[in-house]
C-alpha cells in the first residue's frame, strides 16, 4: 500500500509537465472556447446587421431626402419635410383607418380562429391521424405563394361567377355583396382572404404551445372534476397565454406588412378603401416615384410596428409574459 | 470611349446598385415580412444582372462581345423582328453582337424599368409608353436623338406623335407605332336581342338605350367602362373638353364639356345602371371579361384588343366575325373622338457601346423597318409616308373604320400625365361610386392638381 | 369512507402490458402503498383506479358500485401528482379552490370557508394569496395536497408525492401525510418506488414488478417473510445477501465457490438446492476466529460509516460480496479478518426455479428482532 503512494504522485506530476508542454495549442483552445458563444452567434449578428439594420438606418436617412426613382443619385435633403407632408395629408389617415381595421380583423380572426383549431386538433377528440391529416391540410393556405392566394381569391370573389357568391346565392342571398369592385365590402373581402391564409400559422402556432403545457395540467383539471369546456377555459387558454401573446405580435407585425395579396387583389381600390400603409408605401416609392416620401412611410410603418408591440406587452404585462 | 472611363462607371454603376437594392431591400424587408409578400416588383434590378453588359467591361481591352438588352412591352412585337437589324450591326461593327430581348407585361412595366434606370442598371433601348417619356427624362439617363433626326425623317412622324417624344427640344424617342380607342360590341348577343350586330350605337343616348336592352345581370352587363382618366379622354374629347389648358400646366377638364364627359360615366353606373353593380376600377381583366360576353358593349377601349383575342387562340376572322367596331359614341351636340396613344422606342445613355446603341435605333426607326413592323404586329404606324401604303393596311383589323377615325385623333398631354392621371382617376372613380357629384369631383381634382403642376 | 375493489384488472398499451391481472381491495381508511421498480405498473394502476387511464379488462368497484367506466372527473377520486400539477396561472388559494369551483356544488362562501379549512389543517394559511411561483417545495406538496382533500373526495391516491422532495423534508412530509391520512380516515393509495418510505407509511404494502401484484400485506410481514426473491431483494437496504445452496438433514450448506461457503442449520423437508437469504442486519461478525460448519473466515474488503451502523463488505466468489450490517461503535476495519456466520432464525429460503418462499418447519418467533434486539449483539 505504502509503495503505490509516490508513483500516484509520480503520475500526477507527469502530467502537469505535459500541461505545460502543451499550453500554447492548450490556451489557443481554452481561448476559442471563451468566445465560442460570441463565434456562434456572430453569423447570425452579421446578418442580421447587415440585412436588417444597416437598410434600416439607410431607410431613415432617405426619409430625410428628396429621392426620384429615377435617379436614386439625385438626392436633396428636405429635413422632415416628407413625414410633414405626409402626416398633413388627409389621405394618410384615410390609409391609417384601413390598416387599422383590416390589421384588427385579421389578427383577431387569425388568432382566434388558429387557437380553436389547435385546441380542437390538440386534445385528442379527434382519432390522431384525422387530427395530423387536418393539421397538414389547414397549413396549405399558408404555404401558398401570396400572390397565388391573392389571385385565387380574385375569382372565389368574383361578383358574378365567383364560388364565394356562387355558395352565398345557393343559399338563398339573392344580391350578395359584389366584394372587391364595392367600396364598402372589398375590406371586408381582404380580411377574410387574409384570415383564411394566416389562420394556419396561428394554429401551427399554438399547437407548438399546446405541447408545451403538461398533460398532467389537465389530468389535473379531469380529476378535479373539470369539463372539457371548463378545462379549455381555466387551464388551456390561461396556459397559452404567452403564446397568444407572441402570436398577437407576430400576426400584428405580418398584417401590418401585408401587401402583396392587395396589390394583386384590389390594388387597394375601389376609391382606396383598402389601401393600407404598406401599399401606401409601395406605391409611393414604385408608381409616384418618391423613395424619399417612401422611406418616411416605411419609418413610420416601422415605429407603428414597435408601438403595436409595446402596447400588447403593457396589455400582457411584461416582456417576461412572450417567454 | 475611353476604356478607363468605362471602368470607372461600372464602379459607379454597382455603387448604385448596391444603394438601389438597399432601398428595395427595406422596401421588400418592411413590406414583406408576411411570409413571401414579395410580389410583381422586380425592384433594384434584382435578377437583371444577366445584362450582357458585364462582360464589355471586363478588362482593358476594347470589347469584343456586346449583348444589346432590350425591354418590350408584353405584346406582339418579337425578338425575330429585331434579328435582320442585329446582323447588319454585326457586320458593320467589329464586335460580336448579340440581342437580349426581354418583354414585361404592362401593368409591371413602368414600375419595373423605372427602378432599374434609378438604380443605375438600365437597358440599352426599350420601348416605353409615350405618356411615360416624361418620367424617364428625369432621371436624365435618357439618350438623345437630335443629330440623328435628319437620317430617319423625323418629321414625317404625325405631329402629336412628335410632340411626345420631345422634351425640352431633345428628341428622346421614336414612335413605334400607335393605337385607337373605339366602341366593340359582342354581335352574338346583339343578334339575340333582336338588335343589327353589324352597326353599333353612334350617340350616347341611343348608346344607353342599347345597352338597357342587352342589361341583364348578373349573367351579362349592358356595358361596362374602365373609370380612368385614359378612357375618360374619349367622352372628354368628343364632349369638345382637354385635359390641360395649351400650356400644359392648367386644369381644363372642370369645363362643361369635361363635366358632360364624365356624366357619361355617371351614367352608365348611376342613373341608367346598364353596367355590373359596382363600377370597373382596374382594367386587368377588362378585355377577357368583355372577350368572355360579361360586357355587351366596351364603349371605349384600345384597340389592343385583338392581341387577347388572339391570346384566346382566335383568329382574325373569327374576332371580326364575332365583335364589332367603331368610333366611340358622342354626344348629340358633340362630335364623334378617340385618343391615340403608343409606344416609342427610347435609349439609355448609360450603355457601354452608344455608338452601336445610336446606330440601332436609327435603324429600326427608320421608315422600312416602321413599315415592316407595322405590317407584321397589325399596327397603325405613326409615319405619314406610312399611312397610305396597302400592304400595312391589310392586316389591320377594321383597318376602314380605323382609317376614319384618325381624323378624330386626339393625345394625353405627355408630360405632365402621371400626376393627371393619379388625381382624375380618384376623382372619376368617386363620380362612378356615387360617392360625388360629376362638377364637384372634377374641380376637387383640379384643386389638387394646380397644386402638382 | 370507502373501500375500493379491484378484480382482474389488467392494463396495455398497444402489445405491452402494464398492468397483469390485479386483484386488491383497498379497506376503507386504510393507507396501502403500491411499491415497485420504475416501469412495475404501480403509478399505471393508482392512474387505472382514478378514471385517467381505462382498464383494458376488469372492473374496479368504490363501495360494491362498479366505476369501471365512469369518468374521471365523475370519480370523486382526488390525486396529487408527482410534480404537484399546480396550475401555475393560479393563487395558492385559486388552485386549492379550483376542484370545488369546478365541481360547482358549492357557492363561493362556502368554498372559502373549505379553503380556509384545510389551508389551516396544513399549515399553510398565509400563502393563500401567493404566486406558485413563490413556493417552495415543501409547500408545493402542501398546496397540492389541499387541492386534492378540499373536495372532501371518496379516497386519495397519490402518485410519488415526495419524489420531487430533497431527503429531509421527505421524511417530515412522511410524517405528515400518514397523520393527514389518520385524521381524515380517507382511504388512500400511495405510489412510491421507495421501499423504505412504503415501510413506513403504509398500513399494508403492495409490491409490484412487471405489472404483477408480488405480495400485499403489512410492512412487517413483507420485510419478514417476503413472498420471492423479487420481493426479498426489492425490500430492505442495503439488499438482503443471497446465495445459492444445498440442503439435507443437517441445514443448509452454502457453495464456496458463489458464497461464504458455510452452514446453517435450519429445518427444511427437500433435498433440491435453494437460495438462502439473510438479511445484512442478521449477518453474525465475531472478531474470535471460530471454527465449526456455521462460521467462515473472511477479511473485510472495506467498510461503509452510515450512522448509526456500519456496512462491512466481503468479497465472496467471483463478482459476489456478503454484507453485513453492525453498529457502527463496532472497532470493525478494511483488512481485518473476521468470523462471518448467519442467524439460523433469521434467514429465508427461496425454490430456485418458482423464485416462491419456501417455508421452514420450524420457526422462531420474530418479535424478538422486531423488538430490537440486533444478532451482532452477541
Amino acid at each position: 500500500m505504502s509503495d503505490s503512494e509516490p508513483s500516484y504522485l509520480d503520475g500526477f506530476e507527469a502530467r502537469r509537465e505535459t500541461q505545460t508542454e502543451l499550453s500554447r495549442l492548450e490556451r489557443l483552445y481554452d481561448r476559442v472556447d471563451q468566445k465560442l458563444p460570441y463565434i456562434m452567434i456572430a453569423p447570425v449578428f452579421i446578418i442580421v446587421v447587415g440585412l436588417m439594420l444597416y437598410p434600416a438606418v439607410w431607410a431613415f436617412k432617405l426619409s430625410l431626402y428628396d429621392v426620384p426613382i429615377s435617379n436614386l443619385d439625385n438626392q436633396v435633403f428636405v429635413g422632415f419635410q416628407n413625414y410633414v407632408e405626409i402626416l398633413m395629408n388627409s389621405f394618410f389617415y384615410k390609409v391609417m383607418k384601413n390598416s387599422v381595421v383590416f390589421v384588427s380583423a385579421s389578427v383577431v380572426g387569425q388568432v382566434g380562429i388558429g387557437v380553436t383549431l389547435a385546441v380542437l386538433l390538440d386534445r385528442g377528440w379527434l382519432d390522431d391521424r384525422l387530427a395530423r391529416f387536418f393539421r397538414a391540410t389547414y397549413i396549405l393556405p399558408w404555404a401558398t405563394t401570396a400572390v397565388i392566394v391573392g389571385y385565387s381569391w380574385q375569382f372565389l370573389l368574383n361578383p358574378r361567377v365567383g364560388l364565394v357568391n356562387q355558395f352565398l346565392r345557393a343559399l338563398g342571398w339573392a344580391n350578395p355583396p359584389p366584394w372587391l369592385t364595392s367600396v364598402q365590402w372589398a375590406i371586408v373581402g381582404l380580411i377574410i382572404m387574409n384570415i383564411w391564409r394566416g389562420t394556419p400559422f396561428s394554429m401551427i402556432f399554438q399547437t407548438s404551445g399546446l405541447q408545451s403545457i403538461q398533460e398532467s395540467f389537465y389530468e389535473a383539471a379531469r380529476v378535479g372534476g373539470a369539463s372539457r369546456l371548463q378545462t379549455v377555459r381555466n387551464v388551456t387558454l390561461p396556459l397559452l397565454r404567452p403564446f397568444i401573446l407572441m402570436n398577437l405580435i407576430l400576426v400584428t407585425l405580418f398584417t401590418f406588412n401585408v401587401f402583396g395579396m392587395i396589390l394583386v387583389m384590389t390594388g387597394g381600390g375601389p376609391l382606396d378603401a383598402t389601401n393600407v400603409l404598406a401599399l401606401h408605401m409601395y406605391q409611393t416609392a414604385f408608381s409616384l416615384g418618391n423613395f424619399g416620401k417612401a422611406s418616411a412611410l416605411a419609418v413610420l410603418l416601422f415605429l407603428f410596428n414597435l408601438l403595436t408591440v409595446a402596447f400588447y406587452l403593457r396589455v400582457f404585462g411584461g416582456v417576461d409574459q412572450a417567454i | 470611349m475611353v476604356d478607363s472611363d468605362q471602368h470607372t462607371d461600372s464602379l459607379v454603376n454597382r455603387r448604385r446598385f448596391v444603394k438601389a437594392a438597399g432601398v428595395t431591400g427595406v422596401a421588400g424587408l418592411l413590406a414583406g415580412c408576411s411570409g413571401g409578400d414579395s410580389t410583381t416588383t422586380n425592384g433594384g434590378g434584382n435578377g437583371n444582372g444577366g445584362n450582357g453588359n458585364g462582360g464589355t467591361t471586363t478588362g482593358n481591352q476594347t470589347s469584343k462581345t456586346f449583348t444589346l438588352e432590350y425591354i418590350d412591352v408584353d405584346g406582339d412585337r418579337t425578338k425575330e423582328m429585331f434579328m435582320p437589324v442585329i446582323e447588319e450591326l454585326n457586320s458593320k461593327y467589329d464586335a460580336e453582337i448579340s440581342l437580349n430581348f426581354r418583354e414585361v407585361p404592362y401593368g409591371n412595366y413602368k414600375k419595373q424599368l423605372l427602378t432599374r434606370v434609378g438604380g443605375g442598371n438600365a437597358p440599352d433601348v426599350a420601348a416605353i409608353d409615350q405618356i411615360w417619356l416624361g418620367s424617364f427624362y428625369n432621371s436624365g439617363k435618357l439618350m438623345t436623338f437630335n443629330d440623328i433626326q435628319e437620317q430617319i425623317n423625323f418629321d414625317d412622324y404625325f405631329a402629336g406623335f412628335k410632340e411626345a417624344v420631345v422634351q425640352e427640344e431633345n428628341i428622346v424617342g421614336f414612335p413605334i407605332t400607335t393605337d385607337v380607342r373605339g366602341m366593340y360590341w359582342n354581335k352574338d348577343q346583339f343578334e339575340s336581342a333582336g338588335l343589327d350586330p353589324n352597326t353599333g350605337p353612334e350617340t350616347w343616348s341611343e348608346f344607353y338605350d342599347v345597352a338597357a336592352q342587352l342589361h341583364d345581370p348578373p349573367n351579362r352587363y349592358g356595358t361596362g367602362i374602365i373609370v380612368a382618366a385614359g378612357i375618360y379622354s374619349v367622352p372628354l374629347f368628343s364632349a369638345g373638353g382637354q385635359f390641360l389648358k395649351s400650356g400644359g400646366s392648367e386644369p381644363a377638364f372642370t369645363s362643361d364639356a369635361g363635366v358632360k364627359g364624365a356624366e357619361f360615366i355617371d351614367k352608365i353606373y348611376n342613373e341608367e345602371k346598364i353596367g355590373p353593380s359596382s363600377p370597373i376600377t382596374g382594367g386587368g381583366n377588362y378585355p377577357q371579361e368583355f372577350l368572355n360576353g360579361t360586357y355587351s358593349i366596351a364603349p371605349v377601349y384600345g384597340s389592343w384588343m385583338d392581341f387577347f383575342a388572339r391570346q384566346k387562340g382566335m383568329s382574325n376572322e373569327e374576332i371580326k366575325q364575332k365583335y364589332g367596331f367603331s368610333i366611340s359614341p358622342h354626344p348629340s351636340s358633340g362630335s364623334p373622338a378617340t385618343m391615340m396613344g403608343g409606344f416609342a422606342w427610347s435609349a439609355f445613355n448609360t450603355t457601354d457601346r452608344p455608338d452601336i446603341v445610336k446606330d440601332f435605333m436609327g435603324r429600326i426607326s427608320g421608315q422600312e423597318f416602321n413599315r415592316k413592323i407595322a405590317r407584321e404586329t397589325g399596327r397603325i404606324p405613326t409615319r405619314k409616308a406610312l399611312l397610305d401604303a396597302s400592304e400595312v393596311w391589310s392586316n389591320i383589323l377594321w383597318s376602314d373604320t380605323i382609317k376614319e377615325m384618325l381624323e378624330y385623333g386626339g393625345t394625353r398631354p405627355v408630360n405632365n400625365w402621371s400626376a393627371v392621371d393619379e388625381i382624375l382617376t380618384t376623382s372619376l372613380q368617386e363620380v362612378a361610386y356615387d360617392r360625388a357629384e360629376p362638377r364637384e369631383a372634377l374641380q376637387s381634382a383640379a384643386d389638387e392638381l394646380a397644386g402638382e403642376l | 369512507m370507502s373501500t375500493i375493489d379491484l378484480e382482474n384488472v389488467t392494463k396495455r398499451f398497444g402489445d405491452v402490458t402494464a398492468v397483469e391481472n390485479v386483484d386488491l381491495t383497498i379497506e376503507d381508511g386504510e393507507l396501502l402503498v403500491l411499491v415497485g421498480p420504475s416501469g412495475c405498473g404501480k403509478t399505471t394502476l393508482l392512474r387505472t383506479i382514478t378514471g385517467l387511464e381505462l382498464p383494458t379488462e376488469g372492473t374496479i368497484s368504490v363501495d360494491g358500485n362498479d366505476v369501471t367506466g365512469i369518468p374521471a372527473r365523475k370519480r370523486d377520486i382526488a390525486l396529487v401528482f408527482q410534480n404537484f400539477a399546480l396550475f401555475p396561472h393560479m393563487s395558492v388559494e385559486e388552485n386549492m379552490s379550483f376542484n370545488l369551483r369546478m365541481q360547482g356544488d358549492l357557492d363561493a362562501e362556502e368554498i372559502d370557508q373549505r379553503v380556509a379549512d384545510i389551508a389551516e389543517m396544513l399549515d399553510i394559511s398565509e400563502l393563500l394569496d401567493r404566486d406558485i411561483s413563490e413556493l417552495s417545495g415543501g409547500q408545493k406538496q402542501r398546496v397540492s395536497l389541499g387541492r386534492a382533500i378540499v373536495t372532501n373526495p371518496a379516497a386519495f391516491m397519490l402518485d410519488e408525492p415526495l419524489a420531487n422532495l430533497d431527503a429531509n423534508l421527505r421524511d417530515q412530509m412522511e410524517t405528515e401525510i400518514v397523520r393527514l391520512q389518520k385524521q381524515l380516515g380517507i382511504t388512500t393509495v400511495h405510489v412510491t418506488h421507495n421501499q423504505s418510505e412504503a415501510m413506513t407509511m403504509g398500513d399494508r404494502i403492495a409490491v409490484m414488478n412487471d405489472g404483477e401484484l408480488q405480495q400485499l400485506g403489512p410492512p412487517e410481514e413483507v420485510f419478514y417473510e417476503p413472498a420471492n426473491l423479487f420481493v426479498a431483494k426489492f425490500i430492505g437496504s442495503p439488499n438482503m445477501n443471497l446465495f445459492d445452496a444445498t440442503v439435507d438433514a443437517d441445514g443448509a450448506h452454502l457453495l464456496e465457490e458463489s458464497g461464504p461457503g458455510l452452514a446453517v442449520p435450519i429445518d427444511l423437508d427437500r433435498s433440491d438446492p435453494i437460495v438462502l437469504g439473510c438479511r445484512p442486519e442478521h449477518v453474525l461478525v465475531d472478531r474470535d476466529d471460530r471454527s465449526g460448519g456455521g462460521w467462515a473466515t473472511l477479511e473485510i474488503a472495506f467498510t461503509e460509516f452510515h450512522g448509526a451502523s456500519k456496512y462491512l463488505f466481503f468479497d465472496v466468489g467471483e463478482d459476489t460480496e456478503l454484507i453485513a450490517r453492525v453498529d457502527s461503535d463496532e472497532p470493525f476495519a478494511a483488512g481485518e479478518t473476521v468470523s462471518v456466520g448467519f442467524d439460523p432464525e433469521q434467514v429465508h429460503a427461496f425454490d430456485p426455479a418458482t423464485d416462491e418462499r419456501i417455508d421452514q418447519s420450524a420457526r422462531t418467533d420474530r418479535t424478538r428482532i422486531a423488538e430490537g434486539t440486533r444478532p451482532s449483539d452477541d
